[in-house]
């Protein structure tokens, strides 16, 4: 029996346990258009070592906006506070995307919501084979929406109506404003030192 | 009159729910990411005890400015200056801070309350940085308290027809677009200004 349900377009995961999530998921492999299977887990240290052994050198040089990120030191500090998660997708063995959201310590901005709570995505990456401007064609698709909805089910989860929030890098706007999940596009954010776009889950009162 | 009943299974909702990903994948020519761009935060992080207690600021700040400021403008302000203290104690550059302003909390008082607060971590010339920078945050709030700011701007679509207007909620912007223009049909919000400071511009697509 599948003891996931839907709401929406969202797949909604159980409650019981999240600390240690080991969730089927799907993605679409490219060379030859087939749809695989995924595993979306909580994030080990094999995760944080692809990062830093198979991604960063990838990208290296290329200018993306996460080039510098460091996902060892973003888990070392996912484990200093309170309310931050960090999950992985790994496919054929290796890991194709990570994400890092922060479940206590942010809320709403949007009036109607405002200071309501919410998921906040600290960060989300999918790997550079990934991505069309550093692998042409990119290795898997579906890596980042796939984390992104996992991000709203666990918002459904903790009760938070599936809102969520975050901070598009520029070059990801466009995925962002397509994913037909009520994000919002709240403008770019003057209260951040890189002014990025700000989007967030509205859930309106009727 | 028959009916058919179409049970979709979870492999075909999360397949189609694959493709809908992936299509908003291609909007971006593969490019997901989100979070603030900056690991310098993590520096910050291994030093986390080092910043001001969020009650006992708001409680200042409502001492001296509770019949200006509301809430939502000491949210402002103490993310603002718990965002330079931290990137202090991380060594990055901040904006240096040497406009006078006006003191909305007498300076002697809230010098004391960051020595209180941050004495043992931070030297003087830091405390003092802080202290300036925390009443021009508190100054320029004053200046245009959030009550004050004109209801969001939201921006949204039918068919054919961009929709603008000024509401304090989306519900209220709708219900004004449809009182204006009765056969406007399905509307789709697409921006939303205002909701993050004053002023903001709206860019939209084209």
């Amino acid at each position: 029996m599948n003891a996931n349900n839907y709401i929406g377009r969202v797949r909604v995961y159980n409650l019981s346990i999240v600390s240690n999530i080991n969730q089927e998921v799907k993605l679409l492999r490219v060379r030859d258009n087939q749809i695989v299977d995924a595993t979306l887990t909580t994030v080990t240290s094999k995760h944080l070592e692809d990062a830093k052994t198979l991604w960063e050198p990838q990208l290296s040089g290329t200018g993306k906006d996460d080039e510098y990120w460091n996902w060892e030191s973003k888990s070392r500090g996912a484990k200093l506070l309170l309310g931050d998660e960090l999950y992985a997708i790994e496919c054929d063995g290796v890991t194709q995307g990570l994400m890092l959201i922060d479940i206590l310590k942010k809320r709403c901005q949007i009036e109607s919501q405002y200071r309501r709570r919410l998921v906040y995505i600290r960060a989300l990456a999918t790997a550079p084979w990934n991505r069309l401007a550093i692998n042409n064609p990119p290795t898997y698709k579906g890596v980042g929406g796939n984390l992104l909805d996992y991000a709203i089910a666990r918002s459904y989860e903790l009760e938070y109506q599936g809102r969520i929030g975050l901070h598009a890098l520029p070059g990801a706007i466009a995925f962002y404003k397509k994913l037909r999940i009520g994000l919002l596009d709240c403008g770019s954010d003057p209260n951040e030192a890189d002014n990025l776009v700000y989007f967030e889950t509205l859930r309106r009162e009727s | 009159m028959t009916q058919s009943i179409h049970s979709t299974t979870s492999d075909e909702l999360q397949t189609q729910r694959l493709m809908e990903l992936v299509a908003a994948e291609d909007a971006s020519n593969g490019e997901v990411g989100c979070g603030v761009a900056s690991d310098k935060i993590i520096a910050y992080l291994s030093n986390r005890s080092k910043n001001i207690d969020y009650d006992d600021f708001r409680e200042l700040i409502r001492e001296y400015l509770g019949h200006i400021l509301t809430e939502c403008d000491y949210d402002k302000i103490i993310s603002q200056v718990t965002r330079y203290i931290e990137s202090i104690v991380a060594g990055v550059d901040h904006p240096t801070t040497d406009i006078n302003t006006v003191e909305h909390i007498p300076t002697i008082q809230l010098q004391q309350f960051l020595v209180d607060e941050l004495g043992e971590h931070l030297p003087q010339i830091s405390i003092s940085a802080v202290t300036q920078y925390t009443q021009q945050a508190i100054d320029l709030s004053v200046l245009q308290p959030q009550h004050t700011w004109s209801n969001p701007t939201w921006v949204m679509k039918s068919n054919i027809t961009i929709y603008v207007a000024q509401a304090i909620t989306l519900d209220v912007a709708i219900a004004a677009v449809k009182e204006q223009y009765p056969d406007v049909g399905e509307l789709q919000v697409v921006k939303v200004a205002g909701v993050l400071a004053p002023n903001q511009v709206i860019a939209v697509d084209i």
